[in-house]
């Protein structure tokens, strides 16, 4: 790996470095792929869309504008090559249960709690009824939700990866929290149960956990 | 984002959302799978110099998109030489075939000079020819005539495209779906439009089922594959000739 920057790497690879592109890739391998993973909701699906945006950045890349992060881009890139799956193969919202339940963020999860049987099968059984839940909302909603709430990118540089305005965003996050809320409503109070009771109802459940973002590029 | 607006079960969902969130590399599998499609591109890539002096006889240089990579060009190319040269190949076995049938004695019966035909079809070209020479005579000079009169356009593969012969798409066109909407009546059956589609330097049976369109794509010839739609909608799919993967998948609504 060098150290040069991503976008040095694509002006390399629009410029003929052969292993420029590679590199570039490499680097955000793991994130674009949790992202068509969540977006697509099974593994088979995430593949297909993770490549269609490999090929189509590759051959791209010399529209890159650096108006925005080369991971930005990236990311506009492999979402819109899920979102055209999607759109294209019409999967069905009310489908069995996502294959990935098994996947491998699942399995390091679960690994730090060995010795809790049953709280690892808790906590399989809460994430698969989270991704049933999130697959059946519309293929726009879903990626937003997977961009601002499971990847912890900030609503402007989602608009910019999903080619919309801040407010659709919201739109879209708000729309699909509240089917989501509907769907999950059993969960909310399991969780609410173990954090101590439920929340006080004027306002807001404080998080229990670490608020997620971008990694730094 | 920040937390403000939210509901308690809206801030749930999010939190449940967070927990779900996939962490870890891709499969090794997909791994593997995608660094051999990146080594397949840039080995494809690296074939470009050789491509580079056909480049400007397919289109205009202002005419192509700045992210089309020269490849698609060579390839595109490549498929259409190929393509001429084949047409032509059969066209001429086609009248040779007539020829002979005509040169024989009339008292062999017309079966004689068909399988005369047949044969030297299958000699000489068994790919394209061979197969509407075992037809029968008739058959062969109403093929003839449909050869000669596509041959002009064979001619236009290795030639500089003339402008207006296939509608002109960009594939980051916004208003391509509406395009598409209008043009979707003049698709033809895949069969129907195998010969158009080796004309254009396409290869048909790769892009699968569906009404065939044949059009100018970014600049290069292309076609535009229309699925068979279900109750609500349809999938099309724009290919430029010599890449087995769309440049843009839209789904328009059901005809």
């Amino acid at each position: 790996m060098s150290d040069r920057s991503d976008q040095a790497l694509l002006q390399a690879h629009v410029d003929g470095d052969t292993e420029a592109f590679g590199e570039l890739f490499a680097r955000h391998r793991d994130r674009l792929w949790a992202v068509a993973l969540r977006t697509m909701g099974n593994p088979e699906d995430a593949a297909d869309g993770l490549q269609d945006g490999m090929v189509a950045a590759f051959r791209r890349a010399g529209s890159y504008r650096g108006e925005a992060a080369v991971t930005t881009w990236l990311h506009r890139v492999v979402v819109n090559a899920c979102l055209d799956r999607l759109r294209a193969a019409k999967i069905r919202r009310l489908d069995a249960l996502p294959d990935d339940v098994e996947d491998r963020g699942t399995v390091v999860a679960s690994a730090v709690r060995d010795d809790q049987p049953d709280a690892v099968a808790e906590d399989t059984e809460r994430r698969q009824r989270v991704l049933a839940a999130l697959a059946t909302l519309p293929a726009e909603q879903r990626a937003a939700l997977v961009l601002v709430d499971m990847e912890g990118y900030p609503v402007a540089e989602v608009a910019a990866m999903l080619g919309c305005a801040e407010g659709t965003v919201k739109s879209r996050c708000s729309r699909g929290r509240t089917k989501l809320a509907a769907l999950l409503a059993d969960l909310q109070q399991e969780a609410g149960d173990q954090s101590g009771g439920n929340p006080p109802p004027d306002g807001p459940v404080q998080p229990t956990v670490r608020p997620r973002g971008p990694p730094a590029s | 984002m920040t937390d403000a607006g939210l509901t308690p079960e809206q801030e749930a969902v999010r939190r449940l959302l967070a927990d779900a969130r996939h962490d870890g590399p891709p499969p090794p599998e997909v791994v593997a799978r995608l660094e051999r499609t990146l080594e397949t591109l840039v080995a494809e890539r690296g074939s470009t110099p050789d491509a580079a002096p056909d480049a400007p006889s397919h289109a205009p240089a202002h005419d192509r998109p700045h992210d089309t990579p020269p490849r698609v060009v060579d390839l595109g190319s490549r498929r259409r030489r190929l393509a001429s040269a084949g047409v032509l190949a059969a066209a001429a076995v086609v009248v040779a075939g007539i020829a002979v049938g005509q040169i024989l004695p009339q008292d062999g019966g017309d079966d004689a000079g068909a399988g005369s035909s047949a044969t030297s079809a299958d000699s000489t070209s068994p790919g394209l020819a061979g197969g509407r020479g075992a037809n029968g005579g008739a058959r062969t000079e109403e093929d003839a005539g449909a050869d000669a009169g596509l041959a002009p356009e064979s001619l236009k593969g290795s030639a500089p495209s003339a402008p207006g012969s296939y509608p002109t798409l960009s594939s980051t066109d916004a208003e391509l779906a509406q395009q598409l909407l209008t043009l979707r009546p003049g698709a033809v059956r895949r069969s129907s439009a195998t010969t158009l589609e080796a004309l254009s330097g396409c290869d048909g049976p790769r892009h699968g089922p569906g009404r065939r369109l044949v059009a100018e794509v970014d600049g290069q010839r292309g076609v535009v594959v229309f699925r068979r739609p279900d109750a609500e909608a349809q999938r099309a799919e724009v290919y430029v000739c010599g890449t087995p993967d769309p440049v843009r998948t839209l789904t328009l609504p059901a005809p």
